[in-house]
């Protein structure tokens, strides 16, 4: 457990320490928070509520979405792809302990920090200067806060599938590249998923891309129950399936070499 | 003899599959490395070392055969053999990339629970010895190689390894930091006991170092014995290097002329027809000679003729 800890401290040291990726990362989601809420502002101008969303709902997820960013598509994304690439993902198969655990302590020190340095203070910022939908209670914050980092964690938990592509092929970017513009529109990057249409919001509410971005949203603007549960079911399902296919990719490791 | 090997091979073999077809990577070797030993092991690009060290160190399954290290089955036993043995791969990070070195040293003593005394004096021993102090703060990936491999082997070692087994660990570094490594590796064997089995290229390496040395050649182990020993079997092939005083034709009994260039004449002799005494003094007789040197048959000479099939076992 202490090394797992000592992991996750070393990840959080280690991002904290670019002062200026962090100041580049926040002038970024200022710019295009900016944006956005002139886009949302602009829709709201003749209507009140949009697919059940009103405009503090809309800014709200403006600016959660500018928040977990770089937590989502985090800079280091094709980190594990690479390694594994390079032959450096052995020296994870003999070293003792949990290779599973330990990606996820390293990395989650490092989206934690993030949460810390960009998440809050973007948040905070947008909720003083605008009418944004945010838990009043300090056990709403809690709430919101938990949610936030299981949304960390899901994001570890399919990069981790992503990057484990090149197991099996060395060409897992296009691979990718191919499904990117789905994904970025699914989990609620361009548009909320509320603004879809019936049958396919429906498909999406069910996916793993939820607890990404719209179960955080969610949690902050009212329906924190469900949106959690929501995070929690799938974190436990990625759980078993990254474990799974770290087993499955262990074993071709070792059988064919690497 | 000692009754308990560290580690023990038997009819190892390694297939692997291909485009091409089947490829017998290790095709059957045996060997036995008792505690404390310092192995070679040598063999030309695509000898099978390296797949060897896989099956040893428990990341390759094999085809076939029998290898136990520390009495353990290295696949099945990876995590638990992981505490007692070490592995550095030259051309491999094992460290994190990011993060200062002190820090990796840190993470290492809390993945192998060395306690943080133990690890304090440890890591104070190998600061000295590797000279990594003024290395501490910096992150991994701004280290040279050289630094990053003295980097590689503390870490490597910190766990207080019964086994080390180490591929190409001084490729690509300079003279100097060669030397560090070597010394490093030298006292690690001989104060600490550590079993040490050294994957090169460079046979400097091996005659510096190894006690005993093991060549591999397509996946057979062509090769088990001392230096010495191969020196002595295979290296039978002496040369006297004469400048004469005129440049005139030479002839000696005993010797072949093997080259010439200007007053310089390279005379080829076998150790087991003539000595080097016997062959100068002919030479003398007949001769007016300026200056002479004896060359002794060079490790590099003799394996790259085994590896050419012109020595045979």
């Amino acid at each position: 457990m202490r090394a797992y800890l000592a992991l996750l401290r070393a990840g959080f040291q280690r991002q904290t320490s670019y002062r200026l990726a962090l100041a580049a990362g926040l002038l970024t989601n200022a710019f295009f928070g900016v944006v956005r809420t002139a886009v949302f502002y602009a829709l709201y101008r003749e209507r009140d509520q949009v697919a059940g969303l009103d405009v503090a709902d809309a800014l709200t997820y403006v600016w959660v979405l500018e928040g977990l960013f770089a937590v989502v598509w985090a800079p280091w994304f094709w980190e594990l792809a690479e390694a594994i690439r390079s032959g450096e993902f052995v020296a994870e198969l003999l070293r003792p302990g949990d290779p599973y655990l330990r990606l996820l302590a390293f990395d989650l020190g490092r989206t934690l920090s993030v949460l810390v340095t960009r998440t809050v203070p973007t948040l905070t910022v947008a909720a003083l200067l605008l009418p944004l939908r945010l838990p009043a209670t300090l056990g709403g914050l809690a709430l919101l806060g938990a949610s936030l980092v299981l949304a960390a964690v899901v994001s570890f938990q399919l990069r981790f599938l992503f990057g484990s592509a090149a197991f099996w092929t060395p060409d897992y970017r296009s691979l990718f590249m191919l499904v990117f513009p789905v994904l970025w529109l699914l989990s609620g990057f361009v548009v909320p998923v509320d603004f879809f249409p019936g049958p396919l919001r429906a498909l999406v509410d069910w996916s793993p891309l939820i607890p990404l971005l719209m179960a955080p949203v969610r949690v902050a603007t009212g329906a924190a129950g469900p949106a959690l549960a929501t995070q929690v079911a799938w974190v436990a399902l990625l759980w078993l399936g990254g474990r799974a296919v770290l087993a499955l990719a262990s074993r071709r490791l070792v059988v064919h070499g690497g | 003899m000692n009754p308990h090997p560290v580690i023990e091979v038997e009819g190892l073999r390694k297939r692997f599959r291909t485009r091409r077809g089947p490829v017998e990577a290790v095709a059957g070797i045996d060997f036995r490395v008792q505690p404390g030993e310092f192995v070679g092991y040598a063999g030309p690009n695509g000898a099978g070392k390296s797949t060897t060290v896989k099956m040893m160190s428990g990341i390759l399954l094999p085809s076939a055969g029998r290898v136990e290290v520390c009495g353990m089955v290295p696949y099945r036993e990876r995590k638990r053999l992981a505490r007692r043995m070490g592995v550095v791969f030259g051309q491999r990070t094992q460290l994190w990339w990011d993060l200062p070195l002190e820090e990796s040293f840190e993470l290492v003593g809390h993945l192998y629970r060395i306690p943080p005394a133990e690890r304090a004096a440890r890591l104070a021993r190998l600061e000295e010895v590797l000279a990594l102090g003024p290395l501490l703060a910096v992150p991994v990936r701004s280290l040279s190689l050289g630094q990053r491999m003295r980097a590689e082997l503390a870490a490597a070692v910190l766990p207080a390894p019964e086994v080390l087994f180490l591929d190409e660990p001084t490729i690509g570094l300079d003279v100097e930091a060669k030397a560090a490594v070597r010394d490093f590796l030298r006292e690690l064997n001989r104060d600490q006991g550590t079993t040490v089995i050294l994957t090169t290229h460079d046979l400097d390496d091996i005659t510096r170092l190894c006690s005993r040395l093991m060549i591999i050649d397509h996946g057979r182990l062509i090769y088990d014995g001392t230096v010495e020993a191969l020196r002595t079997a295979y290296g039978t092939t002496r040369v006297l290097v004469v400048d004469l005083a005129e440049d005139e034709p030479v002839q000696v009994q005993g010797a072949v002329l093997a080259r010439a260039e200007g007053r310089r004449r390279w005379l080829e002799f076998a150790r087991d027809e003539v000595s080097a005494a016997e062959l100068i003094a002919r030479l003398l007789a007949g001769h007016e000679v300026a200056d002479l040197t004896l060359e002794e048959p060079d490790i590099e000479d003799i394996v790259r003729r085994i590896y050419r099939g012109e020595a045979p076992p």
